[in-house]
Order: structure tokens, then sequence, then C-alpha cells
């Protein structure tokens, strides 16, 4: 089940009750109206969060988490490096690390089975038998390997697949799919993630957006990121330097755009879909199309833009369609009321 | 002192505007809170592209030449150091006069304050904060033979020419390699005329380095694209 499907899910009363880790879905998840809608209906609702993010706002006991430098354990970049993160600072208060708090739950409930570890390296220990074999296989890191070499690659087996032997020196796989590597689906049989060991081409079939542009919306919003928010903001829009760079979201839009809606830079500007609508200040760029507008995600409330976006999702993939729906912009006769609140952290 | 085999080097082609250089700055002890280093788009209207200033060491600091108090001393190793607070009277003198647009004025604390190539770090030999998390490499501290293994098509340039004035400089620019052997030298006042020109037209012609012209028209990639 994805994360979309769970809302869906508490929306027809299949799901009563919800315990999330580090979720903010008021922010992330698209046509967000829904979302609050199901965060209502919950009958029971627990957040793990290391502050007190806008979904957790919802929850019936919040249960305050630990940040990366409060916890020690790896982390596998996107590259597929292994990193180590060391803890530098104790959890303030009465935070805990998120798997202690699992634990602990796990005991309330009279079912620790398989949540009894006393440290995080215990569970990576569990994690190294746990992949054994697989494609992301962890068996020969060890924490030492890790430090040693600024992160060890995987798959890094403990046993060579082929023979058997141990293999306590493997380096791991800084490259992956090399002419004669080895992988537990292909198994020898070439470097690919299939039988025959061969790559596929998949052919991805146009599919016209599920809000596509009409007369009524004749334009395209898509949503993104900038540099200096990550996700939902819960950790960045609280640092005052990130925040200063790029302090709340704004309208971009082309000087072509802007002219036929007699928009200015830094002009209030209301954008509206189906489901709802947004003002924001424009910045006019020749950096996109005349023809489509971008509104970055990370914030909350009536700043955020998945007010508007649509919840339909990518068949495969399960990815909404944050990057597509038809909308429709116009001047704003001023500042929306929220311009002059700070925002709940602020 | 500065080892002297060790210089920086400024890549800005390489700056992907990721900020780390401005947080890793912003983070430090001896300015805490403010970042010594602008990241700045290039224009922003027309292009994500950014730069990286930092201060550039001048071999005759312009800063200090204008300051009426002497607050800003160049150490023997060519490293021009940020005001002395005693000194300093805030007057912004050097805001004005610095070719690059480095120093600023903090009025909160009526002192200026700017690079100084975090020098109780690259003074035993260690990398400034922000070459330190720059992950492209558009800021690099290091050794002119690291550099020219690194960037075999680039030369350092370390000459800048406003109107009639030229500027050397301790930092170094990385410039194409064929271009600097005609003459190295980065003639940055020619540069900010031909932007204004370019402007509407979108014709952007390039004599920044030496008396080297290319033009190229740039069709808007969006022509055909219907409002």
């Amino acid at each position: 089940m994805d994360a979309y499907e769970i809302f869906r899910k508490i929306d027809a009363g299949e799901i009563r009750g919800l315990l999330s880790i580090c979720f903010n879905p008021m922010v992330s998840l698209p046509d967000n109206a829904f979302i609050r809608r199901a965060l209502e209906k919950l009958e029971f609702y627990v957040a793990i969060d290391f502050f007190l993010n806008d979904s957790a706002r919802f929850a019936d006991i919040i249960l305050p988490g630990s940040l990366q430098e409060e916890d020690e354990g790896v982390v596998a970049q996107v590259e597929g490096r292994v990193i180590k993160i060391n803890k530098a600072v104790d959890c303030p208060g009465e935070a805990r690390q998120d798997w202690v708090i699992i634990q602990d739950i796990a005991k309330a409930l009279e079912r620790p089975h398989g949540m009894q570890f006393n440290s995080p390296r215990e569970i990576f220990e569990e994690l190294r038998i746990a992949s054994k074999g697989g494609i992301a296989d962890y068996s020969g890191i060890t924490w030492e390997k890790v430090e040693q070499n600024m992160g060890v690659f995987w798959p890094c087996p403990s046993h060579d697949p082929k023979t058997g032997e141990p293999t306590p020196d493997h380096p791991g796989t800084p490259r992956l799919f090399e002419r004669d590597s080895y992988n537990s689906v292909a198994k020898g049989a070439g470097p690919f993630y299939f039988p025959d060991g061969k790559a596929r081409f998949n052919v991805a079939d146009y599919r016209v957006p599920v809000d596509d542009i009409s007369d009524e919306y004749p334009l395209f919003l898509t949503t993104g990121r900038v540099v200096s928010q990550f996700l939902s903001g819960t950790q960045t829009r609280r640092i005052g330097p990130l925040v200063k760079q790029y302090p709340e979201p704004r309208i971009e839009m082309h000087p072509r755009l802007a002219e036929k809606l007699g928009i200015k830079n830094q002009d209030w500007t209301t954008a509206e879909t189906r489901r709802g609508s947004i003002t924001l200040r424009a910045m006019v760029v020749t950096t996109i199309r005349p023809d489509t507008i971008f509104v970055p995600y990370h914030w909350a409330g009536k700043k955020s833009i998945n007010q508007l976006t649509v919840a339909a999702q990518d068949p495969i993939s399960k990815i909404p369609q944050y990057k597509v729906c038809g909308c429709r912009v116009k001047k704003a006769d001023g500042p929306p009321e929220y311009a002059s609140v700070l925002e709940p952290q602020q | 002192m500065k080892p002297d085999n060790l210089h920086f080097f400024i890549d800005p082609n390489r700056c992907i505007g990721c900020q780390a250089c401005v947080q890793a700055c912003s983070e430090c002890d001896t300015h805490r809170g403010e970042s010594m280093i602008h990241l700045e788009y290039v224009d922003r209207s027309h292009s994500v592209q950014t730069v990286p200033v930092i201060c550039m060491h001048c071999d005759q600091p312009t800063c200090a030449e204008v300051c009426p108090a002497d607050a800003i001393k160049r150490t023997g190793d060519g490293v021009v150091q940020s005001a002395r607070k005693p000194r300093c009277i805030a007057c912004g003198n050097c805001v004005m006069a610095c070719p690059f647009g480095v120093p600023e004025v903090y009025e909160d604390r009526q002192l200026m304050m700017k690079c100084d190539m975090c020098y109780d770090r690259s003074s035993v030999g260690k990398k400034p904060m922000c070459a330190t998390v720059c992950p492209s490499q558009a800021l690099f501290f290091g050794t002119r033979e690291q550099i020219e293994q690194m960037r075999p098509q680039s030369t350092p340039v370390n000459a800048f020419q406003f109107g009639n004035q030229t500027i050397t400089t301790q930092v170094f620019t990385m410039v194409p390699k064929a271009s600097a052997q005609q003459r190295p030298l980065v003639d940055v006042t020619a540069a900010m005329n031909e932007e204004a020109q370019a402007r509407s037209p979108r014709d952007v012609s390039l004599s920044v380095i030496g008396n080297r012209t290319a033009t190229a028209t740039v069709a808007d990639p969006f022509a055909e694209v219907e409002v």
C-alpha cells in the first residue's frame, strides 16, 4: 500500500488508527484538503516526530523522536554507498531515539519478539543477515569497514556467491552492472536484474494528464523544490539562514505570461485549480515555459501548493502527478490574510 | 602564515548554486551567523547560474587604501584581513571602493566584516570552510599542480581589468586555456557593458577575456509556446 492509499483507506473507514514516523502529509501529499479530512476522521493517531509538524497537530498523542545527530547508525546514499552517522548530542527532554520508542510500544503491546535490540549496531547486524544474498547485500559490510573506507557500496557479500568461500576483504561495489558482475536474480548469466542477465528498454506510452489543461484552466501548474528547503520543511523552515534564502513560496512565471495577465515581479498573484486556490507573490523569470507556472511545495497551510495539486497517481510507481495539472492565474486584489501572520514555528 | 604553495581557485562555471559554502561560512565561530561568502545569481530573471564571491585578496587592496582609520591590514602572506574592530568606524568607504563587492558593514555592531580566507585555518595549511564543503570544486584550495591536473582545459588567472585599473589578486579565477594564452586578463568592465546590451534582444556576446569577442544569438527556447 502506498502513502496515498493509506488515506483512501482511512476515508473508506478501513483504517481507523495510524502511527507515523517523520511523516508530514499535510505538506507533502497532493490535494491536502482530502488529507485533512482523513486525519480528522482517524479515531486514533500517534505521531513520532522531532518537531511538532503540520500533520502531527492532528494527532491524539505525539511522541518526541530524535534527529539524526541524536542517534547513530548507517544510511545508504542514493549511489548505494553505506555511510556511518555518529551521535553528536543526546536527545533533549523526554525525546528518545525512534527505534527505542518503537520497541517500547511493541513491549507495551506484549509483542516484543524481534523488537528487543540493545543498540543500533545490533539492528545493523540483523540487516546484514536479512540482506544476505539479496540485490542490496550488506552481509560483508561492517561498521569498521565503513569507517575505514569512507563508506562501502552495496552489494558487499560476506561469502563468494559462486564458491561459498568467505570474503572478509570484499571492497563493495562502487559501480553496478559491470560486465562480469554477479547478482541474485541473473545468478551469473549477466550483469542486469533479469534471469537472462540482459537489460531491457521499457517503452512508456504517453498518457494525457488526469487533470489536463482546458479553456477554464489553461495553464500547467508544476511543483517542486528549492535548494534551501528539505522535504516538508519541518527542519529547514526553522533555520534562519535557510529561511532567509527563500522565505516563502512564489509563483514563477514567464514575462510573456506575466505581461498578458498584467502581473509584475513581486505582485500578489492567485493561482486556482479545480481543488483549491493560493495567493503568493509572483516571480517573473525567463527560465520557465510561458504556458507553465512553478510553485515549490515545502510550506504548510495557506502557503501549501498541495492545496491545488491532483491526487492522481502513476499506475506503476504510485508517484502522484505533482508535476502537472490544469490551473488559471490572475492578479490578486492584495495580500492574503496569512501574509501578516507568522508560521507556528516562527 | 599561509603556506606559499597553497592557493584559492574559483571556477564559477562549476557552481551549482547549492549554497553549501554560504551555510558553512555562516556557522564559523569568528563571525557566527553571518556568511562572508556571497553566492550571487548572475541574473535570476534570465538564468539560474550562480557565482560564488569571496574576497580576492588584492595585492594592492583598494579597501585598505580608502580606509581612513587604517583598519584593514594585509598580512605578509598576501591575505587581506577583515577590519580590525578597535579601528573600524563603519564608514563604508571600503564597501563603495571594493571592485569585487566583497566588504559589508554590519550596522548593528558598527563594523565591516569580510572574507579573510578563514585565516585561522588557511594560515596553518587547512582549507577555508567553503572549499571544504563545495561539492563541485567551484571553490578549490590547493596547489597549482593539483588544479592543473584537475582542470587541464583551464588556466588560473589573477589579473582583472576595471576601466583603466588593473588589479592583481592572490585568488585565482579559472578561465579557458585558449583565451588566457591570448591575454591573461579578465576584463570586468567590458563584460558588464555587454550584459546590459544583450538584455532585450537575446544576443549574448562574450569579450570577458582579453579582446576575444564571440557573438552568439540565443534563440528564445519558448518561441513556439503560446500563452
